[in-house]
């Protein structure tokens, strides 16, 4: 288990991190949010406690996280977003190297299980700077899991990957669950997120906004309504006109297709506004349907400035 | 207790084992060992070329200038080494990667202070033997003493080592690393070359300027040399002429409080400048 | 500018402040005015010479050879620094008026031990230009007296051989005078003079003085002047610093053959004697003693600015012409005792038109001649290792061994071969090292 009460951190002025507390449960994957500059990467470096919080701490599995903890750090395998390898080394000593640190038995073992794992088992005598960056990932992915850690704490995992490869770490991520490895997910691939992530925490400013499962997420911006509206002509000269609407939050268009995101708990008010300003203005709504609210808007919902996880401004 | 030392030195002897793999199988270290040779080769050239001309040559120690100056350039690739070798992994990012594992600032440091200082132990074989051709090609003697300096060499070079990574430590980059070192070079030897060249000054009259900047360089000179390991390697080789060893027990200990002090210094830079090539 | 360089730029700045600062301390201040001081005035020896030195009370240290006799003397006089010599000189011209008294010497434990005068005298039993002794007590008197006595003998002798010389060379005239008359028959011309001319005296002692001798043993002592009223001098209290050799030895001059004029020394007795393949050479032993420069220097000018590191050393001899009969230099070869070689005479024959122009051989003694140098001729044998000196009485001499060498005809090249071979293996780990050449193969396909 991975448990972070009120984590807090200062950097001068500048209140990085500010009270943040979550948990991960053994078999959990906990999807880790929110747009750059809020503070992913110093709550996970103060959970792998490479810094010490100013206030609150971090535990792994009860064992105190920190820089005077470092034998806790054996409970934690870490990927970060950009892959550090030691570009002289192949793979196999990359992977026997820090085998040594870890101090993992039967290491030559445990290696070709990795390998065999992550399919780098052709790359094996590879040298490490010579791998494209999908596999760099693969390999800093096998490091991590190479001690059998009981916590993953995953930053962009998927980084750099094609499809195919992002379904490999998919699937190997989603077995790491189910052997119960709590796993803090951070990524910017929203859909990946949704797909297997169990809760979903959402930072801003430091604070962290939400703590959720995806439907509970979708659930609470059960105000968030999108309306996917085709007209008989494209949608830019209505732009501005739709945008005053209250609630509007966000207005796209493509050649007659227009993408309302209306922020509001009244949805039949909210169409009828719609339809009403685009016909006073001579538009002609050809069809009109709302669409089911995904993570990505609540993420953009609630990571916009002025706007409060209740849907309601500040 | 015992367990989490046993841990620490498990973990200090992998990270010194990659350090003494990487060096030893440097190209820019067996480059080093060559320059070190070649100029012995070339100290030792200019003695038979004295036999040559002069039919006769006496000498306390013909290897004692060859050996201190290969030692020298091999100190001084060490110094390198170690210089580089902290801010190129916080450079790279890999220093943060350790960090995600057991490892602290002290055994990190003490990893590549053993694997580094594992090198230069497992050099000084391969320096000797170039030497005892040498000695071979010329019959000069290389004498015991001297063997006993260049074993006795280890406890400067461990400082000369500790100097390098708190250098490393607290620079940010391998720029900035490699700055930092040339200033200090510049200073010590700068100091010394002064002050060695103002001494062989001849001084005639007593009232000469020359005199109190002869003072004030040696007054510098002598609080840099305390603090510079280098001076150690050569007081070394000075009671290896004289066969002084007690007396030069006092200098040994002190490098090696020198070391104990750069180590500690280094973990304090190292926590200072942090793992992270940037911090957020 | 970035920290770094302004670190740089901050370092520059505080060494350059330092040295400026220190240029400013010089320690002396030349406008020091004269004034009338206690000065010691003795006769101070480095082991070869005795000399006169004054040490005012600016000079607080007193720097002495152990177990020599000096004769201290103590004066008023007026001192004043000299910038010029950057020194502190007694006016002896302008006063120079000497203090009656006792040396007391204080050491490490407190004990004092106080030194009446006694007569003295410097004795040169080998003339002005060879070594002194300071001859103390009755016998400087009877020294004084005996020199005198010998002197007075010589002179006569030498007067006697004169008038004898005279006397022949008027004989030779007469007969000169006769011949050139053509007298008939002419005498036989008168005969070379039988006495041979006595030896020149060189010898000398001065004239026996009054002062309290003091001779101690290393270590450092307080000294100081009981006047005659019983009372201790004002300003006469120095520190003593007495000190030995700090180690002994035998040094060797080693004339080429090829280059007899031109010899080198080796006073270390652990310096190794390398030599070219067929050089030849002779072996002058000479005791020695080492010393710290800094004290040596400061026996005889003690307010030198000479030789100032403590650590540096220098290796004296005990006498400059000993007598080495019986003495044989000791060769030997892998630890075996090839060869003695016996302490000689040699001879350097000038040979005109020859390649050298000269050649040496024993000397042969012939009517006044000397041998041009006395020495051990060290043998060809290229397997001799070591050489040592056996005294006379044939024990070997602590300190006198040295290591000798023959250095083979090598090209100037292969020196460097140890450091090629290192530089070779360096390129072939960065280029052609086969599994890196393989991985890099692999990158170039991934």
């Amino acid at each position: 288990m991975l448990q972070a009460r009120g984590l807090t951190k200062r950097y001068g002025d500048l209140l990085a991190v500010d009270d943040v507390s979550f948990t991960v449960e053994p078999g959990e994957i906990m999807g880790f949010l929110g747009p750059n500059g809020a503070g992913k990467t110093t709550t996970i470096l103060m959970l792998l406690g490479i810094l010490k919080p100013d206030q609150g701490s971090a535990t792994v599995c009860g064992e105190k996280v920190g820089p005077a903890h470092k034998e806790t750090r054996r409970l934690i395998g870490a990927v970060s977003e950009h892959s550090f390898l030691y570009p002289e080394m192949t793979v196999v000593d990359y992977l026997s190297f820090f085998a040594g640190i870890y101090r993992v038995g039967q290491p030559e073992k445990r290696i070709d299980e990795v390998l065999e794992e992550l399919m780098l088992v052709k790359r094996r005598n590879h040298l490490a700077g010579s791998l494209s960056k999908g596999l760099q990932q693969k390999l800093s992915l096998a490091r991590a899991l190479l001690h059998e850690p009981p916590v993953l704490i995953l930053d962009e995992p998927v980084s750099g990957l094609d499809p195919h490869g992002m379904r490999e770490v998919r699937e190997i991520i989603i077995q790491q669950r189910n052997r119960g490895k709590s796993i803090l997910l951070s990524s910017h691939a929203l859909s990946e997120i949704e797909r297997f992530a169990d809760r979903v925490g959402i930072i801003r400013d430091g604070r962290l906004l939400v703590e959720a499962t995806p439907a509970e997420l979708q659930a609470q911006t059960a105000g968030v309504l999108k309306l996917e509206v085709e007209l008989d002509r494209p949608g830019e000269p209505f732009e501005g006109a739709v945008r005053k609407i209250p609630g509007v939050v966000a207005v796209e268009h493509d050649q007659g297709r227009m993408s309302i995101t209306i922020d509001g708990s009244n949805r039949a008010q909210a169409r009828q506004s719609v339809s009403r300003t685009l016909t006073g203005a001579g538009a002609t709504i050809l069809g009109l349907r709302e669409v089911k609210g995904s993570l990505e808007d609540a993420f953009v919902t609630l990571t916009q400035a002025g706007t409060s996880p209740e849907g309601q401004a500040p | 207790m015992s367990s989490r030392l046993g841990s620490d030195l498990h973990t200090i002897g992998v990270l010194a084992g990659r350090e003494f793999k990487m060096t030893m199988g440097s190209a820019s270290t067996y480059t080093a060992l060559g320059l070190a040779l070649g100029l012995a080769g070339w100290m030792l050239s200019n003695d038979v070329a004295l036999v040559r001309s002069n039919g006769l040559l006496v000498h306390v120690a013909p290897f004692r200038g060859p050996l201190l100056g290969a030692l020298l350039v091999l100190s001084f690739f060490l110094a390198v080494s170690a210089v580089l070798s902290v801010a190129r992994d916080r450079d790279r990012g890999t220093l943060e990667v350790l960090f995600y594992g057991p490892i602290d600032e002290m055994t990190y440091l003490a990893g590549k202070l053993a694997g580094l200082l594992g090198a230069y132990v497992a050099i000084m074989p391969l320096l000797l033997a170039g030497l005892v051709v040498l000695s071979m090609f010329t019959r000069f003697e290389i004498g015991i003493n001297l063997i006993a300096a260049l074993v006795l060499s280890i406890i400067p070079a461990a400082g000369i080592v500790a100097v390098g990574l708190l250098l490393s430590a607290a620079a940010k980059r391998v720029r900035s690393s490699i700055l930092f070192f040339i200033t200090a070079v510049g200073l010590f030897v700068g100091a010394a070359v002064s002050y060695s060249f103002v001494s062989r000054i001849p001084v005639e009259d007593p009232a000469s300027p020359i005199l109190p900047l002869r003072d004030a360089l040696g007054a510098v000179d002598a609080v840099l040399s305390r603090i510079s390991p280098f001076t150690y390697l050569e007081q070394i080789f000075d009671a290896a002429d004289t066969g002084a060893w007690t007396a030069i027990g006092g200098s040994l200990a002190l490098s090696l409080a020198g070391t104990i002090i750069a180590s500690l210094l280094a973990r304090l830079a190292l926590r200072w400048r942090g793992v992270r090539t940037r911090e957020e | 500018m970035n920290r770094p360089a302004r670190f740089v730029v901050a370092a520059l700045v505080a060494v350059a402040a330092v040295l400026i600062g220190f240029t400013g301390l010089d320690g002396t201040d030349p406008a020091d005015a004269a004034r009338e001081e206690f000065v010691y005035y003795p006769l101070v020896t480095n082991g070869f010479e005795y000399r006169r030195v004054p040490y005012p009370e600016e000079v607080t240290t007193i720097q002495l050879l152990a177990e020599e006799p000096v004769a201290f003397d103590a004066r008023r006089s007026v001192v004043a620094f000299w910038p010029i010599t950057r020194e502190y000189l007694a006016d002896f011209a302008k006063l120079d008026e000497s203090v009656p008294g006792v040396a007391e010497v204080i050491d490490e434990h407190g004990v004092v031990t106080a030194f009446e005068p006694q007569p003295y005298t410097l004795w040169y039993p080998r003339g002005l230009s060879g070594e002194p002794q300071l001859v103390t007590g009755n016998e400087a008197q009877q020294t004084y007296d005996t020199y005198v006595e010998e002197g007075r003998a010589a002179f006569e002798a030498d007067r006697q051989y004169q008038m004898a010389v005279a006397r022949l060379q008027e004989q030779i005239d007469e007969w000169l005078a006769l011949a050139a008359d053509g007298v008939e028959p002419l005498p036989d011309p008168p005969g070379e003079l039988t006495e041979p001319a006595p030896e020149p005296y060189v010898a000398y002692a001065a004239e026996p003085a009054l002062a309290p001798i003091v001779q101690l043993p290393a270590g450092s002592y307080t000294l100081r002047w009981r006047g005659d009223d019983g009372q201790i001098v004002a300003g006469s209290e120095r520190e003593l610093a007495v000190s030995g050799a700090t180690r002994s030895g035998v040094a060797y001059t080693i004339i080429p053959y090829d280059r007899w004029t031109q010899p080198i020394f080796t006073f270390d007795p652990n310096e190794s004697i390398y030599l070219a393949e067929d050089q030849d050479v002779f072996l002058a032993p000479l005791p020695v003693s080492r010393y710290s420069a800094f004290v040596y220097t400061r026996l005889l000018d003690p307010q030198t600015i000479d030789a100032p590191d403590r650590n540096a050393t220098l290796w004296v001899p005990d006498e400059t012409d000993p007598d080495l009969t019986g003495n044989s230099v000791q060769v030997t070869s892998k630890g075996e005792v090839v060869d003695k070689v016996a302490w000689l005479g040699y001879r350097v024959f000038q040979e005109p038109n020859a390649t050298r122009g000269y050649y040496i051989e024993e000397f042969e003694a012939d009517g006044a001649l000397r041998p041009d140098f006395n020495a051990m001729r060290l043998p060809l044998d290229r397997s001799v290792t070591e050489v040592g000196l056996i005294g006379a009485d044939g024990h070997a001499v602590a300190n006198s061994s040295r290591d000798v060498r023959r250095v083979p005809a090598i090209p100037r090249g292969a020196l460097y071969l140890p450091a090629l071979a290192f530089i070779g293996l360096a390129i072939s780990l960065r280029f052609f090292l086969p599994r890196r050449h393989h991985m890099r193969q692999d990158s170039q396909t991934v």
